[in-house]
């Protein structure tokens, strides 16, 4: 199925909400895995999305300029003794493109009304 | 770590080596190096929240082979963009290289004209002139006082043609340190620019030919 310019695929508007989740418990900037889990928490036993799938929408936000991408301090990655990580970061876009998201599965019937929910700001 | 943790991360190193391979190299090292992070990110996350490793071993695994599909799109789409990009660079520095193949034409045509004129034609003539005791008009007068001046400064001359040909390949050669609006800008500047010099340099030789023609034209009038 080839989708409308603009429009968010299920997967990519499931990466912003985890993001989106992630930035408001303090994690501005975060790494494929721990988006992973964040995609995780919520679901039923879930298993954690596969490398290629996330990985290639965390690439195709990216392009989309909802994400920006950068590889953390060398330094720190060395201080903690584990491989860098390369991080990402919600731009301002991306909270336009997640509302404009809600609302259109709002307006076709998938998600139910915003009342007592948490809208984008 | 289990024998299984150990094979799965091996089987999803691997695999991330083989669908990157002969890709570009900040693509390919990119990809391979946020695999080699999750992996590692995942074997801990095993480790402090108490999964065996055999279940972390089996997850990686999962996660390998349910993204094989993806990463063989990402592949094609990141080759094709690759591409894409390298296509439309290709073509405008072609059309660039081309026009600049122009412009040293221009100024090579210009520099023959002025040569022969200035060199030749010019005190070829005026030794004519001064010989028949032919009055000069201002406007020869001019051109032989410019004939003059170049053919005794002749290495100033050899200079301003030197650096007119460096600034003319230093202006319309491609500009590959701020990319591709900065050369469409100095291609579209150009293409208005061409017309202009070619008329310029006609009318500047053209009035030269027709100054030095002058007093004969006097001549053959007051013949008549």
């Amino acid at each position: 199925m080839r989708r409308k310019p603009g429009e968010l695929v299920p997967l990519e508007i499931e990466i912003l909400e985890a993001a989106t989740a992630l930035e408001r418990n303090g994690i501005t900037a975060f790494h494929g895995y721990s988006l992973a889990k964040s995609m995780r928490t919520g679901t039923d036993g879930r298993m954690l999305t596969a490398h290629g799938t996330l990985y290639r929408g965390l690439h195709r936000l990216q392009r989309a300029k909802l994400l920006e991408a950068f590889w953390e301090d060398p330094a720190e990655a060395e201080r903690e003794g584990r491989p860098r990580r390369r991080l990402y970061r919600l731009t301002a876009l991306a909270a336009v493109a997640l509302n404009r998201a809600r609302a259109n599965k709002r307006a076709s019937g998938d998600l139910p009304s915003p009342e007592g929910g948490l809208e984008v700001s | 770590m289990s024998a299984t943790q150990r094979m799965a991360v091996w089987v999803a190193r691997a695999w991330a080596h083989l669908y990157t391979s002969r890709m570009p190299t900040e693509l390919r090292v990119s990809r391979r190096a946020e695999i080699d992070s999750d992996l590692w990110e995942h074997a801990r996350d095993g480790q402090e929240t108490g999964t065996r490793p055999l279940i972390t071993g089996l997850e990686i695994l999962w996660r390998t082979c349910v993204g094989v599909v993806d990463d063989l799109t990402w592949r094609f789409e990141a080759a094709r963009q690759q591409r894409d990009a390298s296509h439309s660079g290709r073509r405008l520095l072609m059309d660039i290289s081309a026009r600049q193949a122009r412009w040293v034409s221009i100024l090579a045509v210009a520099t023959g004209a002025t040569v022969i004129l200035l060199f030749g034609l010019v005190p070829t003539l005026r030794v004519y002139f001064a010989s028949a005791g032919i009055p000069l008009p201002l406007p020869t007068r001019i051109v032989v006082g410019l004939s003059t001046f170049v053919t005794v400064y002749w290495w100033a001359s050899l200079a301003v043609g030197v650096a007119l040909f460096l600034g003319l390949t230093r202006l319309t050669r491609v500009d590959a340190i701020h990319g591709g609006e900065a050369n469409t800008a100095r291609e579209a500047a150009l293409t208005k620019l061409e017309p202009i010099v070619i008329l310029g340099l006609s009318v500047v030789v053209g009035a030269m030919v027709l100054a030095m023609f002058l007093p004969i034209f006097d001549v053959v009038s007051a013949m008549r």
